[in-house]
This record gives C-alpha cells, sequence and structure tokens, in this order.
C-alpha cells in the first residue's frame, strides 16, 4: 500500500516538473536553434557542435566556447571563460543542495548535471514551498530531462536547417537578445544590477582589443565587483539583500 | 584540441552544479560570496551584450545610424512589459530586418 502511494507521489512530482517547464520551452527551442547554426557557421562540425549540447549543456557557455574558439582564442581562455559565465551555477548547487542531501550518488551525479538555470528556476519554488515532499527531486529529474530533450532536438534542427538559412537575416543577433531578456527584469527593478551591467559593458567595449580574449573574464569580473559594492552601499536602507 | 576542450568545459560545468550538492550535509554558502556571485548573470550577460551591438562589421564602434541599437532598445521595451524571450526575440530581430534590408 505504502509503495503504491509513493510510487504515485513520484509520479505526480515528475510530471509536475515536466509541466513547470513547458511555458519556458518557448525560449529555449529558438536558442537552441540559433546554437546549431553559429555552431556551424563558426567553423564547427555538425557532431561537435550536436554533442557540445549534451557535454557542456548550458545555451550561454555554449556560445561563448564556439565564438572565442573559432576567434582564435588560447583553449585556456575558452575554457575559463566558461568556467567564469558558469559560476553562478554554484548558487543554485548550495541553494538546492539541502533538498537532496538524503539522495545517494547515483541521484545527486545525474540531477547536477541537469541543473540548467530554468531546471534551478522552477524546481527552488516547488522545494521552498510548504509542502516540499521527500520526491520533489523527482520534480528535478521531470523538468531537466523534459529541458534536456528540448535542448538536444532544437540543437539538431539547427544545425539541419543551416544551408537553408541567408546570412543576411543576422540571425546570430538573437543571443544577444536572448541575453538582454534574461538580465532585463533585475536589472530594471534593482540599482545595483543596473550599475553592475553598465560597468561590465563599458569594460567589455573598452578591453575588447586585449590580447587573449582576455575581455569577458576582466569585464565580468569588474561588472560583479561594481553590483556587489553597490549592493553594500544600497542595503542598509532598503534590506533588499539582491 | 576541440575535443579536449569541450569535454574540459564540459566537466568544468557540471563540477560547478555538482559541488554543493555532492555535500552530505547542508552547505551554505557565506553571505560575502553569495553578495558577488549574485551579479554574475548580469555581469557577464552585459559584458556579452554590450560588444555584440555596438561594434559593426567592421569592429568599430558605431552610435550613429547602428541599426541594432535600435533593435535592441524595442526588444528592451518589450521584454520590460511581456517578460517573454520568444517575443522579445521576434520583436528585436523583426527591427533589425525592417531597418536592414
Amino acid at each position: 500500500m505504502a509503495t503504491n502511494i509513493n510510487k504515485s507521489l513520484r509520479r505526480t512530482e515528475f510530471y509536475s516538473g515536466i509541466k513547470s517547464v513547458s511555458p519556458i520551452l518557448i525560449g529555449v527551442i529558438p536558442f537552441g536553434l540559433i546554437f546549431g547554426i553559429l555552431g556551424l557557421e563558426a567553423g564547427f562540425t555538425s557532431v561537435q557542435t550536436f554533442l557540445m549540447s549534451s557535454i557542456i549543456f548550458a545555451g550561454a557557455s555554449q556560445v561563448i566556447f564556439v565564438q572565442l574558439f573559432s576567434g582564435g582564442a588560447l583553449p585556456v581562455i575558452t575554457i575559463f571563460s566558461v568556467g567564469i559565465i558558469n559560476l553562478r551555477h554554484f548558487l543554485y548547487s548550495a541553494a538546492i543542495s539541502k533538498h537532496l542531501a538524503h539522495l545517494p550518488i547515483k541521484w545527486k551525479i545525474p540531477l547536477a548535471y541537469l541543473l540548467t538555470d530554468e531546471a534551478f528556476a522552477v524546481t527552488i519554488k516547488r522545494m521552498s514551498d510548504e509542502e516540499d515532499s521527500k520526491f520533489s527531486h523527482y520534480y528535478l529529474l521531470g523538468s531537466g530531462i523534459t529541458l534536456w530533450l528540448t535542448w538536444q532536438v532544437s540543437t539538431l534542427i539547427g544545425i539541419l536547417l543551416e544551408k537553408t538559412i541567408p546570412e543576411e537575416l543576422n540571425l546570430g543577433f538573437a543571443i544577444p537578445l536572448v541575453f538582454l531578456a534574461l538580465i532585463a527584469p533585475d536589472v530594471i527593478k534593482y540599482r545595483s544590477h543596473a550599475i553592475c551591467a553598465l560597468s561590465a559593458g563599458t569594460f567589455a567595449i573598452i578591453f575588447h582589443n586585449l590580447p587573449l580574449n582576455l575581455w569577458i573574464i576582466l569585464s565580468a569580473i569588474i561588472g560583479l565587483l561594481v553590483g556587489a559594492i553597490i549592493n553594500k552601499i544600497d542595503r542598509p536602507k532598503k534590506a533588499i539583500i539582491r | 584540441m576541440i575535443w579536449a576542450a569541450i569535454i574540459i568545459s564540459g566537466f568544468a560545468t557540471f563540477l560547478i552544479r555538482f559541488s554543493a550538492i555532492s555535500q552530505v550535509k547542508n552547505s551554505d554558502v557565506p553571505e560575502w560570496l553569495e553578495n558577488i556571485l549574485r551579479y554574475v548573470p548580469t555581469s557577464v550577460f552585459a559584458a556579452l551584450i554590450f560588444p555584440e551591438i555596438l561594434f559593426n562589421d567592421t569592429d568599430a564602434i558605431q552610435f550613429l545610424g547602428n541599426p541594432k541599437i535600435l533593435a535592441a532598445f524595442a526588444a528592451l521595451l518589450v521584454t520590460v512589459i511581456t517578460r517573454n524571450i520568444a517575443i522579445t526575440i521576434t520583436t528585436g530581430m523583426v527591427v533589425l530586418w525592417i531597418v536592414t534590408l
């Protein structure tokens, strides 16, 4: 009896995870398509482009990877830039860790692999609910697998479509538009995020001709330090920790 | 060389995601570190957006008559109103096409 209830609880969590992430797929699909196209345009093979989506499985990092690598950056700089971009996942990992602490390692490894921005966003909402169940990791599994499959398929379609898309359409411009949509809510709402974005962006321009493609790393570090300092100045007044 | 870089990047990405999850007990990030790391998305993405918009095809900064600035502002306006990535991309691209094609 108890096992039957547990089984249906697991299934409910899994399907709720799938459902919660579905609206977000509208943003993931074009991103994956564009990555597939960009990969080939940057000179990577179809196989390399496709497998990057499962080996790295992080949209922004993959874009930076193909841009830097094809632009002649040293591999070590490329890898380091990918690392900097992904530092945010450390926060996700920490925030979600106490909800996964009871699980064996064979669960933790696949769940960590599936921990993207989108999967984290929906799962942490579920896990911080009052009725957090002991099966809420199935929620992460459901949303994670859905995002994973969508990312692989949309990358593949992008690769297949690449030949048919005229270069005049400037499809690569969609990438900064995706990033813009991602940061706009915080930038509009918080002074610290607005100043952080302006400083990182300005220094990215200033540093653009630095050797070794160091501009991403340096301007990103300046931006996040500026953001943290402004936050420190603002916080006593507003008590907002963002 | 490409494959090695892809695999190392993938492994690094996984390790960052696995870092705190791998712990058996709760891992709390110190507040000062959390305060810095929460600016990573805004900072990194802004650093990627600005050059992409402001540099033209010849790698020179162009403010006047740069269609990408207009398209980016249209997209920003739409994303603030709708909060929808698909509509944001569509708006930005359509404005760019109207101005350039």
